[in-house]
């Protein structure tokens, strides 16, 4: 009988740069140093079943990152939880653990949407009106192309399709707080630091991006946004 | 974190080798302690972390609660650019301290195209580079490493240099140097007289080098009555009473050897006549089963690493290797346990294939010359059929990959020895699956240049000239027909400089020195190479390379290391080398008989098989 969690992995200022990849390998070590019995794929090179819901960009911090575990026993999510804190560098914890049904889909599948905080510059002689007033200008063109150096070459796409929601907050005189809620879909999804490219290039806005974190990732259905912590299916 | 360090991070590639917060990373405040010391690697982090030597002297010195030991690698072009800019001097990555504030900085020498490195470190560490021009308040710069075996061309930059293995001497150096900081600490003569006095330090300012009319080294004299005029290595007697790393730092990227390392065994009594790590790190000492299986527990507890490697000069040549890896794979069931360095033969290959299981990337062999008779000058103890063998049975295995490594420039290597290379490799690429299978898929040759080592058999051979080694790469290109071979060949300019460091002698300190402020840094790096400054460097300070690459030797010539003591007596070397030139092998003295090769009676120190009795000769070889 195996074992299907999920868990939600905060990624601190201290690892926020180290990548995806050695990002899954450091929590793989810490499993295993804690002696976590974990599930293994199939094949000739079997791996360890543990899954990101999605990769979180290299230099930024997230207080919600999810992670699918697969145990080939069971262990009790809170002992689970305290084990792995245990052997966590400096900068990553598990801040809670769920147990789900086998018959669950997978966390990657689900996961639809990612919620950043943003906080900007407001330069000299500029108010948060004028902000909104070109923010709300960029967002309503029908297309704004973004061009990702990827290893398959140069991929462009429109970003407009990806934006599912914000809200813009007076920070303090000179900045502003964005809350900026972007589609993960299974075609790709765009990245904040990409947007606020954009929207630098397009509006000629001056201010410098100073913060940029992922607050969350969530499922959006049809009965609202709901956290992998608490959906049921 | 520093903040101007933050602003930095974001712009350089990689900067997870920069942040010093790794799993089992150790860090201390510099005020607790007496003594501090930055263990510096010459080369890029990946590289550098992947070193078990200075995993021990970390894990040794941090131990110690009187000490602290911090890392600090060469940092990448682009982050030397960016320190640069910043004017922020180079630091040891636990706390950020800044290199100079270090009261020693330990260079590890591993391969002689990192000395311009050494020196691009002290720079950037704002470090006076030449030891002269050190004062009180500055770090005492050492080195280590199988290069300090013939330290000569960075003995202008070095206060002290340590032979051997470092576990036992680390600490009796640390603590004169604790004392005489404690005694107020202004005298640097002093302290280093009282270090030269430790076995196995060497202090290169204590000796003065007399030069004969045509440029050869008339003698070597030592000038304090503590430099003795022979210095010999230190080595641990006993491994398993040493101290190992039982929880190393383990890193967040990728790193070239990304995995826990199992430490079998020290030295290689195989005597390849080439091979300055079977020379010098005589004799075989062996840890015991019940060690390896405490140290293997240790190591998955506190690192999680999905990989152990069996690391040592000859892995499958531990008395007790069957039941070790039956043991490992026993206790951890889905630990892979890899063997980095196999022998040409049945019996290892068929090791791998237990150890590999299904997962079978490609196997790597090195058979180093394509013939006989030039194995036998090299006394490579690997026949035409074992080579075969092991090919067959790694075909029947499953391996579809192979990795050939051979070297070209061999003493005595004639045309015949350059096709038997295409003709090893045109075999491999054309052995039949038994199970008609595809079999072999990919035959990877890779064909490096002969650099004659000190403290070898081979240290008064020239090497063969660049023009040469080219024809002779062709030659091999030609002959290659089956176009599932790759040949790799490396570059006769860095094998030349390379050939230069190693046997030179203290007046290419100035080469050094105009070479690094001509930029050179990363020579070992294809990318960052440039010989066309290395020439200007050597035309400037009016040096013939070719004096300490190109000649001959003669036996009687004094050698700039001649005073620098492996434990190897030098008249058998050159028996040894006497031996080559009439293709006679040589026994491997941990198998059969005593070679006299000096280093027990020196040492007073018997080879240790202490894995205990040789697995049953009657299953060896089999698989089941």
């Amino acid at each position: 009988m195996t074992q299907k969690l999920w868990a939600r992995l905060i990624k601190g200022p201290e690892v926020r740069f180290i990548s995806h990849l050695d990002l899954v390998g450091t929590v793989e070590k810490a499993l295993r140093r804690a002696r976590v019995p974990l599930a293994f794929s199939q094949g000739f090179n079997p791996q360890p079943r543990i899954a990101f819901a999605a990769a979180l960009p290299v230099g930024m911090t997230s207080s919600g990152e999810y992670v699918e575990f697969t145990l080939r026993e069971p262990w009790p999510p809170e002992f689970f939880l305290k084990q792995v804190n245990g052997q966590l560098p400096p900068g990553l914890a598990l801040a809670a653990v769920r147990e789900v049904p086998e018959k669950y889909p997978a966390l990657m599948a689900v996961v639809n949407l990612a919620r950043y905080q943003i906080g900007l510059e407001l330069p000299a002689g500029r108010g948060s009106e004028d902000f909104s007033r070109a923010w709300e200008g960029f967002l309503q063109q029908e297309e704004v192309t973004v061009s990702r150096q990827t290893r398959k070459g140069l991929r462009r796409f429109n970003l407009i399709p990806y934006i599912y929601h914000y809200r813009l907050q007076e920070d303090s005189s000179d900045s502003i707080a964005i809350t900026l809620e972007l589609r993960l879909t299974p075609q790709g999804s765009v990245r904040p630091g990409e947007v606020m490219e954009a929207f630098r290039a397009y509006t000629g806005w001056e201010g410098r991006v100073f913060f940029l974190h992922r607050e969350g990732l969530y499922i959006v259905r049809d009965d609202g946004i709901h956290s992998p912590l608490t959906v049921k299916f | 974190m520093k903040p101007e360090l933050e602003e930095i991070l974001p712009q350089v590639s990689k900067p997870t080798r920069y942040l010093g917060t790794e799993w089992n990373a150790i860090k201390k405040d510099h005020r607790q302690v007496d003594v501090s010391f930055a263990l510096a690697f010459p080369d890029v982090y990946e590289v550098g972390m992947s070193h078990l030597g200075s995993k021990i002297l970390y894990h040794i010195i941090n131990k110690r609660p009187d000490a602290v030991a911090e890392r600090v690698y060469a940092p990448w072009p682009d982050m030397e650019a960016r320190l640069r800019e910043a004017s922020l001097p180079l630091f040891g990555l636990e706390t950020g301290t800044p290199l100079a504030e270090f009261d020693m900085v330990g260079f590890s020498l591993q391969y002689e195209l990192t000395y311009t490195n050494v020196l691009n470190m002290l720079a950037l560490g704002k470090i006076p580079l030449r030891q002269e021009e050190r004062g009180p308040g500055d770090p005492f710069v050492i080195a280590g490493g199988p290069c300090a075996f013939n330290p000569e061309p960075l003995a202008d930059f070095l206060d002290l240099v340590v032979l051997g293995e470092g576990e036992e001497v680390i600490g009796e150096l640390l603590t004169v140097l604790k004392e005489w900081k404690q005694e107020g600490g202004q005298d640097r003569e002093a302290f280093l007289r009282r270090a030269a006095a430790i076995p196995g330090i060497y202090v290169p300012s204590f000796y003065r080098v007399h030069y004969a009319g045509d440029g050869t080294i008339a003698a070597v004299e030592p000038t304090r009555p503590e430099a003795a005029p022979r210095v010999e290595k230190r080595v641990v007697a006993d491994l398993d009473a040493a101290d190992f790393p039982s929880a190393p730092v383990v890193p967040f990227m990728d790193i070239v050897h990304d995995r826990a390392m199992l430490e079998l065994f020290r030295g290689c009594a195989r005597g390849c006549r080439f091979c300055q790590a079977g020379m010098i790190y005589r004799p075989v000492r062996e840890r015991s089963l019940k060690t390896l299986l405490a140290q293997a527990e240790a190591l998955q507890r506190s690192t999680g690493y999905p990989e152990m490697s069996l690391t040592s000069l000859s892995s499958t040549d531990y008395s007790r290797i069957r039941e070790l890896i039956r043991r490992l794979q026993e206790a951890y069931g889905d630990l892979k346990v890899s063997l980095p360095s196999l022998r040409v033969d049945s019996f290892s290959v068929n090791l791998a294939r237990e150890v590999e299981g299904l997962r079978k990337a490609s196997i790597t062999l090195a058979p180093e010359a394509g013939s006989q008779r030039l194995r036998d000058v090299i006394n490579k103890n690997v026949t035409d059929r074992d080579i075969e063998e092991a090919v067959a049975v790694a075909v029947a295995g499953g391996w579809t990959a192979f990795k050939l490594y051979f070297m070209i420039g061999l003493p005595t290597e004639e045309e015949e020895d350059l096709l038997g290379i295409a003709r090893i490799a045109e075999q491999v690429a054309s052995t039949p699956d038994p199970a008609g299978g595809r079999g072999v898929r990919r035959v990877t040759v890779s064909v490096s240049n002969f650099v004659p080592k000190p403290h070898t058999p081979f240290q008064w051979e020239p090497q063969v000239e660049e023009g040469e080694l080219v024809r002779r790469q062709q030659v091999i290109r030609r002959a290659l027909k089956n176009r599932r071979i790759i040949l790799n060949t490396h570059d006769t300019r860095a094998s030349f400089l390379e050939a230069v460091f190693a046997r030179g002698d203290r007046r290419l300190g100035k080469i050094l020195l105009a070479a690094h402020r001509l930029g050179c840094r990363f020579d070992g790096w294809t990318e960052h190479f440039d010989y066309g400054k290395w020439e200007e460097a050597f035309t400037a300070c009016g040096i013939d390379p070719a004096f300490y690459a190109l000649r001959r030797r003669p036996f009687t010539e004094p050698l700039p290391w001649d005073h620098l003591s492996p434990g190897v007596a030098k008249d058998f070397l050159s028996r040894e080398y006497q031996r080559a030139l009439r293709g006679e092998p040589t026994v491997d003295c941990s198998l059969v008989s005593c070679s006299q090769c000096g280093v027990c009676p020196t040492l007073e120190l018997p080879i240790r098989l202490r894995g205990g009795d040789r697995d049953d000769p009657e299953t060896v070889g089999q698989i089941d």
